[in-house]
């Protein structure tokens, strides 16, 4: 039971990251219907600026803010060298241009860093672990990156539903046309939008670097997660992003826990983790097909 | 009583807080030109498109030919003879013209999942082609791509692909949008020569031609039937002329 | 639109010499890695040609395509572990020996992939656009992960493959018959998809492409035809993923990984969209640029990202677009 909880913890902890990866995304999509492959790429720099300031400065602070800075200042250059110039024209076209900016990144990683992956050790004031619940202590940092999640959902919370730029913004996801008429200057709130989800994306990067392996294409396994979060909270919509990454999360963490375990009352044990195993993997996925045979345009389309 | 084509029983259809259809009940008789007229918001499109099928109703029934089709697909309708032209042209662009209207004879004859025989030089296909272009007056132009018409000309193509498939009742949604006089009277004579052969719902702000082609008119406003007759009738009627033709006359 | 027959013809007939004469050539300059590489441009434009039957044709962005070529190549690695085990490839709830015969194992492979795609696509046609991309990826990965999960089967590591498979007459293991039956395997599938894209089932596919909504209100289930053609399109991806797995001897999850998807979306757009031969010249160009590449630096991909990101804001007509004289969707 006490690993039920543990497990649920964490399912928490992928689902905050998510949330913070598909927050901006979703506003991309919604508001400038453009396909960003790149995003992932967005959080590797992250990781990499953060893990690399870390190491030097020996500031786990440095190296977030640090991080912040970069993958925010690439967003908005890559809206403005790339992605500006694709707004409008074929989905394609936007999915070949910015598969290509994967590749640029992940090989500059390389160039830069080298192939080895690179290690960040957890900040000293948050290298224990807490006994939220009584017998199962949990690792600290964990604990901080879901407060940050929290943090940020309030702040985004904030900023779209009290602050007159955020309304402009969730009115421009849900009608484009809308904008135009409310004569915002649209070339710079596109510019602010994409370098607001870079610092989300680049924030998650830097938070992930202690738990994972920072390293190249690192940005790939979360960015198809986080496409899938978006379809299935719906394009566009900031509230459906939360909801869905939190689903994501839990079924993604909780099914490579709960499947095996559930497949083992009725199948021989090996064959069950085996097939506990496949079937936990694609959960998401299959979720993903069930919610859209349900609903097309996911769970809280912003669109019409 | 007389013998009717097409019947909506009670349609409703409401976008938000806009009710665009009212307690909608339109009967259009096999073989009259009917026009659908009403000031702008009046909700025809929307009628029209529920009658096509692209968009569900709330409630109420559509009958056609004697047979419920309120829930069935578009493609079904289609096959069931109801076309539909759209307002804005509606054509493949990057098709020639005579493709254009060769897709539209395709739909009719059976499945297309036939793979191998190239169907420009399909037999099947080409004398009904050449007929439906001839029908819509385009028989000159059908090996230009339907990009390099002219707005006129893609008009006819819109209608005469609706044609293509002998339908039993067609929905012109304002075939004469955007035309200048000239057009506006080739179309009018299209309109004509139709007449009798088909039948046809027409939504259409130009008053002109409504008058001179409809046998039957209904008007709509606020999604709601106020009134339904002849052309004659719907001239004199005292509540059409305050809602309606009132606002019209400048 | 400058479009000439001969001019056609002309880089047609050049390109077919070329690969007809290619192992001849390789021998002639005592290169047979020449025939190698060019095996492979062979199996990837018969797996981009596949994919721009859906994209440039059909409209649908799928970013999952790699997803078919790796089922095709995973049902050869499959039966060839359990030939070489000498299991059975079933015990229940019937008995079925695993094969290497080339006249069984590719049919069912094709067969296969045609199936999954009929699955995958029967849930991605539901949406469009945005969602479509997404998911026919997210789907793609769920097979890769798939993959990764089989144990059996090596899991991550993949499994190798002691021996192509036999076919009668032909030796697969020599390099140069090889390199034929993959030419051969592209001509057909390229000979298949030219009777489609101007048959009335390929008419309505482009008509769906340009204008959904008309053909419906025309009468045409556009569903159903986009289906068909996104199974077709798998078939043939299916294919190309036999003959990788017999001319690598080897399968692993690396095959349906989402980047490999988004080679073939390169490849096609490369070569040109919605014309049937482009794809073959995409992916020729690709190969051999990321062979001539990789022998100046290994890290080639700093270059061609950028490149990738130019050809799409400058050269929408691709290779053969501009050697040709042709635009998309006339052949």
């Amino acid at each position: 039971m006490l690993l039920f909880f543990e497990q649920l913890l964490n399912g928490l902890q992928l689902g905050v990251m998510l949330f913070l990866m598909s927050a901006g995304l979703t506003l991309v999509f919604g508001i400038m219907r453009v396909i960003n492959l790149a995003h992932g790429s967005l959080y590797m720099v992250g990781a990499y600026v953060a893990a690399t300031v870390f190491l030097h400065s020996g500031s786990f602070l440095l190296g977030l803010l640090a991080a912040l800075a970069a993958a925010g200042m690439v967003g908005m250059l890559m809206e403005l060298l790339v992605l500006r110039r694709l707004y409008g024209r074929d989905h394609l076209d936007q999915v070949l241009a910015t598969f290509g900016l994967i590749l640029f990144f992940n090989e500059l990683t390389v160039v830069l860093w080298g192939r080895q992956p690179l290690f960040m050790n957890v900040p000293e004031l948050l290298s224990g672990t807490i006994e939220v619940i009584p017998g199962a202590p949990y690792p600290s940092y964990r604990l901080a990156i879901i407060l940050a999640g929290i943090l940020v959902a309030g702040f985004l919370w904030f900023l779209f539903n009290h602050t007159r730029l955020g309304m402009r913004i969730r009115a421009g996801a849900s009608n484009r046309e809308m904008i135009a008429a409310l004569g915002v200057n649209i070339k710079l709130l596109n510019t602010l939008v994409f370098g607001l989800g870079a610092l989300l994306a680049g924030l998650a990067g830097a938070m992930a670097g202690p738990i994972l392996a920072v390293e190249s294409g690192m940005g790939e396994s979360i960015l198809i997660l986080t496409f899938v979060v978006i379809v299935i909270g719906g394009i566009g919509s900031i509230r459906g992003a939360l909801i869905a990454a939190l689903l994501v999360g839990m079924v993604e963490t909780l099914g490579g826990f709960l499947l095996p375990a559930l497949l083992r009352l009725f199948l021989p044990a090996a064959t069950a983790d085996g097939a506990g195993a496949s079937l936990a993997s694609m959960s998401v996925y299959i979720l993903m097909a069930a919610v859209l045979v349900w609903r097309p345009h996911g769970l809280f389309p912003a669109h019409e | 009583m007389r013998d009717l084509l097409l019947e909506t029983d009670n349609l409703e259809k409401r976008f938000g807080a806009v009710q665009a259809s009212k307690h909608l009940s339109l009967q259009v008789a096999r073989g009259e030109v009917h026009a659908l007229i009403g000031p702008n918001g009046a909700g025809k499109t929307t009628v029209i498109k529920q009658l096509a099928g692209e968009i569900m109703p709330d409630a109420g029934r559509i009958l056609f030919d004697g047979q419920e089709i309120t829930c069935l697909p578009a493609h079904r309708r289609a096959r069931l003879g109801l076309a539909r032209s759209f307002q804005i042209t509606s054509i493949f662009e990057q098709m020639t013209v005579a493709e254009n209207i060769a897709l539209a004879v395709q739909a009719h004859m059976g499945h297309s999942f036939r793979f191998w025989r190239a169907a420009a030089n399909d037999r099947q296909l080409l004398e009904p082609t050449e007929s439906a272009l001839e029908r819509v007056g385009l028989e000159q132009r059908s090996r230009v791509p339907a990009a390099s018409l002219s707005y006129g000309e893609k008009r006819q193509l819109e209608v005469g692909m609706a044609l293509a498939g002998n339908p039993k009742l067609l929905l012109l949604d304002e075939p004469m949008a955007g035309m200048g006089p000239g057009g506006t009277v080739k179309m009018t004579e299209l309109i004509q020569r139709l007449k009798g052969s088909l039948t046809i719902l027409l939504v259409e702000h130009d008053m002109h031609a409504v008058f001179s082609l409809a046998d039957r008119i209904t008007v709509l406003v606020y999604g709601e039937s106020i009134a339904v007759g002849t052309a004659q009738h719907i001239r004199s009627h005292p509540e059409v002329r305050r809602a309606y033709l009132g606002e019209e006359q400048e | 639109m400058s479009f000439s027959p001969f001019r056609r013809r002309l880089v047609l007939g050049t390109g077919l010499t070329i690969l007809l004469l290619l192992p001849a050539m390789a021998s002639f300059a005592g290169d047979p890695y020449l025939i190698t590489l060019f095996s492979r441009i062979l199996i990837y434009a018969l797996a981009a040609v596949s994919l721009d039957l859906i994209i440039g044709y059909g409209g649908m962005v799928s970013l999952g395509h790699a997803a078919f070529v790796g089922i095709g190549a995973y049902v050869v690695g499959i039966l060839s572990f359990h030939v070489q085990d000498g299991s059975l490839l079933l015990s229940w709830p019937f008995e079925l020996q695993a094969s290497d015969a080339a006249l069984l194992v590719w049919p069912a492979a094709v067969l296969i992939s045609a199936l999954m795609a009929v699955l995958i696509g029967s849930v991605s046609l539901r949406t469009s656009g945005l969602q479509f991309i997404m998911i026919t990826l997210a789907f793609a990965q769920m097979l890769f992960y798939l993959a990764v999960s089989l144990e059996a089967y090596g899991g991550d590591d993949g499994i190798s493959i002691w021996s192509r498979n036999r076919l009668p007459l032909v030796d697969l293991s020599d390099d140069s018959s090889f390199y034929y039956i993959c030419l051969v395997c592209l001509l057909v599938f390229l000979y298949l998809s030219h009777r489609l894209v101007f048959s009335r089932f390929g008419r309505v596919v482009r008509g769906a492409k340009q204008n959904e909504l008309r053909m419906q209100s025309l009468g045409f289930p556009t569903y159903r035809y986009k289906l068909v053609c996104f199974s077709i399109a798998g078939a043939g991806g299916g294919l190309a993923g036999v003959l990788i797995a017999n001319q690598n001897e080897f399968v692993s999850p690396g095959l349906l990984h989402w980047t490999h998807s988004g080679e073939l979306i390169v490849m096609v757009l490369l070569g040109g969209m919605g014309t049937l031969f482009g794809p073959v010249f995409g992916a020729a160009a690709l190969l051999l640029m990321e062979e001539l590449l990789s022998a100046y630096t290994e890290h080639w991909m700093v270059f061609l990202g950028p490149f990738l990101i130019l050809v799409v804001l400058f050269a929408k007509r691709g290779i053969y677009g501009w050697l040709s004289g042709a635009g998309g969707n006339h052949a």
